[in-house]
Formats: structure tokens, C-alpha cells, sequence
């Protein structure tokens, strides 16, 4: 048997974790402050309950950091102060707009923030490898179609503004499309990683452009094809434009083919002409982004450009370092606290405010990468990059949006806007960061997490060399071992 | 409360977003740039004097003229092939590299097979293993018929993959 290094001289990589509870604290600090700044701009006095929401808020951020120290103790370190420090930042923002509008959707923000954390925290202690969820590739495709297709069920879906993707079970809304958005990062990176060789290698050749085969290309074609054309039937096209840029976004990483994402871009110019003819929504949208300081477009109801323009005009009238906040006027705006919530920020916190989201949205977006290419794992790789790119998308398409860049689609800011759905899945996202990243930073003798099986190759073994530990723990590794059964 | 204060705070608060801003980037500077080597030769002779106590040289990389495989933990770092670029950290158990999903280094090479071979340390050195390979592990132009020693940067290949330790 091996004769083990001198006790600490290996050392594993520094895990961070009393930086994390620091700067976990500090985005309790920060986002409390805010709360506080809240009530002192809009009622001139600090809200009453500001300390036990102040526990609140370093209760979830401490367990959940207890629980990745305890289960996930190589995990980034700073995927969860980041998330803490936007949904904060969020609530604080939601309560603003409530004041101003006596309802009461921070407290709910609040419920569905804990869930959120919950969430994270069991897939932490439930998952102890991600590579376990390669095993349900194909369950977890079919199970994202068939939350897709729960809206339509007469009875448990509804309308809402036109775009059909939400299901009403008692008083409880949610939008199963933020879940199925993961199930279908897992969908595509157990196929791609499966197989993008023959993706890769197999293939009609056409003008100078590699196309895989249709067998190959098929269940993810009907996949993307069936979630997309539901999406677009519901009316939720900034949902499906998010699906799409996930498909070429994985695509491209799993084959390292620009063709991707030339035919990507195309498809998507073919699809935006299309969708512009056909849907008389998309057409508003568009119109109201080229000619939104019309006086036309902004008269115009329903459909016109009165949200945007009031949007913008927070935005500058907030400047560079904002009204204060609960000193602006971000109410006036229609859904302020949920697709507009960046104006309603811009106009409070001021540019100073926006670019510090910003970059704490770059920084997560950069872990997520940097968690990709640290995966040992193809699979890894593949999810962290897709669950990744999904958020900055996100951002792209909101934030594009409300600062007239492209057209405006409904979305929700990643854990800053109110909706339940979409901050449930978030944290659920940052809970499978943090697993994957565990994964990958933890040192080889650390890394056994004993829920795969060694594979078929102990049915080979045990026929050649008689029966053997294990492959992974890193126990035996002595001249012992034989034959693994050639299998190239 | 006067508007002076309020200001005051609401400055405050933009301080504080930004320290929080820039604390996650000083966290994330070691792993951008890798941990910061001691400077001057008196901190690195403290450096090697801590790196026999086991308790002490939690920061800074061993310097350059240690030896030892040991001072530190090696990684492993693919030179050529797909992957190349990728590197891992060794550590006191075996690392199995493999096409299988249960091998601590998963490889992306269709000449792999899916339990290729093994590094482990051996009384005070690492040895890579083949673990019956259809096509063999390669260290220098060599192929492996029994454990051997490697040193770091002593080139192992496997298929198209050629990989190396690094102290």
C-alpha cells in the first residue's frame, strides 16, 4: 500500500469560508441599511421592524453558510454573499415601492426568499455530486416540457398580461417556466456532453460549415423546438428568447465550433423577422423601442412606450449618485418593483448604485465560468456554464430592456426583482454553483463523495483480478491493481 | 433626522456597496493571479523554515528552489491535447485519469480508456501507474510496464493528452 505524505505537507486549496461569513455579514449590513434608508426617505423615521428583519436576513445567510461549511466546505466563496447582497438589496427596494403604494409585496419577497435559501440548502445536503443529476437527462427533459405545458391546463393555468405561463393553486402563483429553465440546462448538458463527438465529427458538410447529424442533433432539436414553440404559444417571449440564447450558449461551449453561434445569431434574426410579422405584441415592442419618445408611442394604450419613458426618465433623474433612496418617485412607473426594478434603483442609487449591481453581477457570472473550467467533469462543466450564462442573459435582456438597448421582454432581474418563481430558481441555481464548485476545488484524497458507482468496470475487474475496493476513494492504490479492462 | 445625516448615510451606504464590491475582487485576486509568492529572499527563507512546521505557511507558494514534491502540493497540468491548459491540485490520495465519469480526472481523449491510469505518492514521490490501458501511458517516449517515479515536469502522456506535475 502507498505510504501517505507527511501529515500537512499537502496542503488542499484554501477554502474561504471565514471570508464568506464576512462578506455574507457585510451584505446583511448593507442590505439592512438600505431597508433602514427606506423608512427614513419615505416616513422620515427607521421602520419599526428593521432589527428582526435585519436577524432575518444573517439567520438565512449564516445557515446557508453553515450548511456549505458543513456539506460543501471547498465551495466559492462568494456566490452566496453576492446572492444575500442583491436579494437584500431587492427587498429593500420592493419595500420601497410598497410604501409608496401600500402593498405588501416585500413580505412575500421575504417568504419567497427563505424558501429560496431552503431550497439552496438542500440541494447542498441532498446532492453530495452533480454528476448524479446526469443519470436523469432525459427525465429531467421531458419533466421541463411538461412544466412548461402546466400553464396551459385550463383550470390551473391563467392569463396574466397577456402571457400565459403562470399556474394559480390557492393563493400561491408560480411560473414553472424559472424551474424547467434548469431542467433544461441538465437535459442539455447529460446529451451534449454524451454525445459531441459525433456532433462533432459526423456530419454533412455545407457551405464550409460542419452540420451534425439529425440523429444526433435530434432529441435536443425537439427539445428546444417543443420548449421554445410553447413559450412563443404562451406569449412569453422573453422566456423563450432566454431558452435560445442556452441552447446556442451550450451548444458552443460542448463542441468549440463558432458555427454555433453564427447559426445561432442567424436563426434568431429569422426568428425575430418572423415573430415581428406573425405577432402583433412583438411588433408593439418593437415600435415602442425605436419611437418611444414619440408623443404617439407614448400616449399609446395598451402597448405603448409610457413604462419605458417613465423608466428612463427615473433613471436620469437619478443621475449620477440618485435621489436617496425613498426620495424618488419610481412608483410612477408601471411594475416597478418587478420588471422595472433596475430604473427604479437607477433613480434612488444613481449610476454609482447601478454600476456596483452591475459588477456583482459580473463577478457571479465570472464564478459561474470559472467554476466551469475548474469542473473535472464534462457534465459539470457544461451545467455551471449553462445555469451561468442563464443569469447574465437574464441581465442582458432585463437591463437591456429597461435602458432602451433592445427591445423590452418581460423577465425578472435575477434576485433583485419581486416574483417568486424566478428568485426560488435562482437560489436553487446558486445552490448547484456551489455543489459543482465543492466538487471541483476539492482536493483527489477529499473528493470520494461515494454516491457513484465505480461503473461496469468492477463487473470487468471482478472477472479478471477477483474483487477490489474502490477506484475513487484513493485508498489502495498499491500494485494490487490490475487490469481495468481495456475499454478505449 | 436632518438631511445632513441622511446624506451622510446614503453616502455611506455607496461606500460600503463598494467595499463589499472590491473585498469579493481582493478574494478572488488569489484565485485570478495565484497566491503571492514571498518577495524578498529573508521571507522566503521564513517561508521554507514554516513549511516544515505544518501549521504555518498557509500563504505564499513554496519557493522556487524547494525540491521536495512535497513542499507543496503539485498540480497537474495538461500541456497538450483538448484539454489543454486544465490543471488540477494533487493531493495525498491517488488520482485516477480516466474517460469514466468516477475518475478524479474525467479526460476528453477518445485514445483514453475509461480507467486509464493512476498517480499516487510513494514514499516521498509520485508514481504514475498504468491501470491496464488498451493504449498505454506514456512517460517521456516510454511506456509504462510497472509504476514509476516522476518528477515535476517530466511529461506523461495518455492518447493525445500530454500532462505534466508541477511543484
Amino acid at each position: 500500500m502507498t505510504m501517505p505524505p507527511p501529515s500537512g505537507a499537502v496542503r488542499g486549496p484554501r477554502k474561504h469560508r471565514v471570508s464568506e461569513l464576512l462578506l455574507i455579514l457585510l451584505a446583511v449590513i448593507i442590505s439592512a441599511g438600505a431597508y433602514a434608508l427606506v423608512g427614513v426617505g419615505t416616513t422620515d423615521e427607521v421602520p419599526a421592524n428593521v432589527y428582526s428583519y435585519t436577524i432575518w436576513l444573517a439567520v438565512l445567510g449564516v445557515a446557508l453558510h453553515i450548511v456549505v461549511w458543513w456539506r460543501a466546505s471547498y465551495a466559492d466563496p462568494v456566490l452566496v454573499p453576492i446572492a444575500v447582497l442583491l436579494n437584500g438589496i431587492g427587498l429593500a427596494m420592493i419595500y420601497r415601492i410598497d410604501m409608496a403604494l401600500e402593498s405588501s409585496a416585500a413580505t412575500s419577497q421575504l417568504v419567497w426568499m427563505t424558501l429560496g435559501t431552503v431550497l439552496a440548502a438542500l440541494v447542498i445536503v441532498f446532492l453530495r455530486d452533480h454528476r448524479l443529476l446526469r443519470r436523469y437527462t432525459y427525465t429531467s427533459g421531458f419533466a421541463a416540457l411538461l412544466l412548461l405545458l402546466l400553464p396551459l391546463i385550463p383550470g390551473l393555468g391563467r392569463t396574466v398580461n397577456g402571457a400565459r405561463i403562470w399556474i394559480f393553486i390557492g393563493p400561491m402563483s408560480f411560473q414553472p417556466g424559472e424551474i424547467a429553465k434548469i431542467l433544461l440546462a441538465i437535459f442539455f448538458a447529460g446529451y451534449l456532453v454524451a454525445y459531441r463527438d459525433q456532433m462533432v465529427l459526423a456530419g454533412p458538410k455545407i457551405l464550409g460549415l460542419q452540420f451534425p447529424r439529425l440523429r444526433d442533433m435530434g432529441p435536443i432539436l425537439i427539445a428546444w423546438v417543443a420548449s421554445v414553440g410553447i413559450l412563443v404559444f404562451q406569449r412569453d417571449l422573453g422566456t423563450s428568447l432566454l431558452y435560445f440564447g442556452l441552447f446556442v450558449a451550450m451548444l458552443y461551449v460542448a463542441t468549440a465550433k463558432k458555427t454555433w453561434i453564427f447559426l445561432g445569431l442567424g436563426m434568431f434574426a429569422v426568428g425575430a423577422l418572423v415573430a415581428t410579422q406573425i405577432f402583433s405584441h412583438v411588433q408593439q415592442r418593437i415600435d415602442g423601442w425605436l419611437n418611444a419618445l414619440t408623443a404617439e408611442e407614448y400616449n399609446k394604450t395598451p402597448g405603448g412606450s409610457y413604462q419605458l419613458v417613465q423608466g428612463l426618465f427615473g433613471m436620469s433623474d437619478g443621475g449620477l449618485v440618485g435621489n436617496g433612496l425613498g426620495e424618488g418617485r419610481p412608483q410612477v412607473v408601471p411594475y416597478a418593483n418587478s420588471d422595472f426594478i433596475f430604473a427604479s434603483l437607477g433613480e434612488e442609487l444613481g449610476l454609482i448604485g447601478l454600476f456596483a449591481l452591475l459588477l456583482l453581477y459580473v463577478l457571479l457570472f465570472e464564478r459561474g465560468m470559472k467554476i466551469a473550467s475548474a469542473a473535472r467533469d464534462g457534465f459539470g462543466t457544461l451545467f455551471a456554464t449553462g445555469v451561468s450564462f442563464t443569469i447574465a442573459l437574464q441581465c442582458f435582456i432585463v437591463i437591456g430592456g429597461v435602458t432602451r438597448l433592445i427591445p423590452l421582454t418581460g423577465l425578472t432581474t435575477p434576485f433583485l426583482a419581486h416574483g417568486g418563481s424566478s428568485l426560488v430558481a435562482n437560489w436553487i441555481i446558486i445552490g448547484l454553483l456551489l455543489r459543482i464548485s465543492d466538487n471541483a476545488r476539492r482536493p483527489q484524497d477529499e473528493f470520494a463523495t461515494g454516491v457513484l458507482p465505480t461503473l461496469a468496470v468492477d463487473e470487468d475487474e471482478s472477472s479478471s483480478t477477483g474483487t477490489r475496493p474502490d477506484t475513487v476513494t484513493g485508498g489502495g492504490a498499491g500494485p494490487d491493481h490490475a487490469s481495468e479492462g481495456g475499454r478505449a | 433626522m436632518s438631511e445632513f445625516t441622511v446624506t451622510v448615510l446614503r453616502f455611506a451606504l455607496f461606500a460600503l456597496l463598494w467595499l463589499f464590491v472590491f473585498l469579493i475582487a481582493a478574494v478572488l485576486r488569489q484565485d485570478l493571479f495565484g497566491p503571492r509568492v514571498a518577495r524578498s529572499r529573508r521571507d522566503r527563507r521564513r517561508g521554507r523554515a514554516a513549511s516544515e512546521a505544518p501549521a504555518a505557511a498557509a500563504h505564499g507558494s513554496p519557493p522556487p528552489d524547494q525540491q521536495s514534491a512535497f513542499s507543496s502540493s503539485p498540480t497537474l497540468v495538461v500541456t497538450s491535447g483538448r484539454q489543454n491548459g486544465f490543471s488540477l491540485l494533487m493531493s495525498a490520495g491517488q488520482l485516477t485519469i480516466g474517460r469514466a465519469d468516477d475518475c478524479g480526472f474525467v479526460i476528453e481523449d477518445d485514445f483514453a480508456s475509461s480507467h486509464h491510469a493512476r498517480i499516487y505518492p510513494q514514499a516521498g514521490a509520485w508514481v504514475v501507474e498504468d491501470a491496464g490501458s488498451t493504449n498505454g501511458t506514456y512517460v517521456g517516449s516510454a511506456r509504462l510496464t510497472q509504476p514509476t517515479r516522476i518528477e515535476p515536469g517530466m511529461p506523461i502522456t495518455i492518447g493525445h493528452t500530454t500532462m505534466e506535475l508541477r511543484a
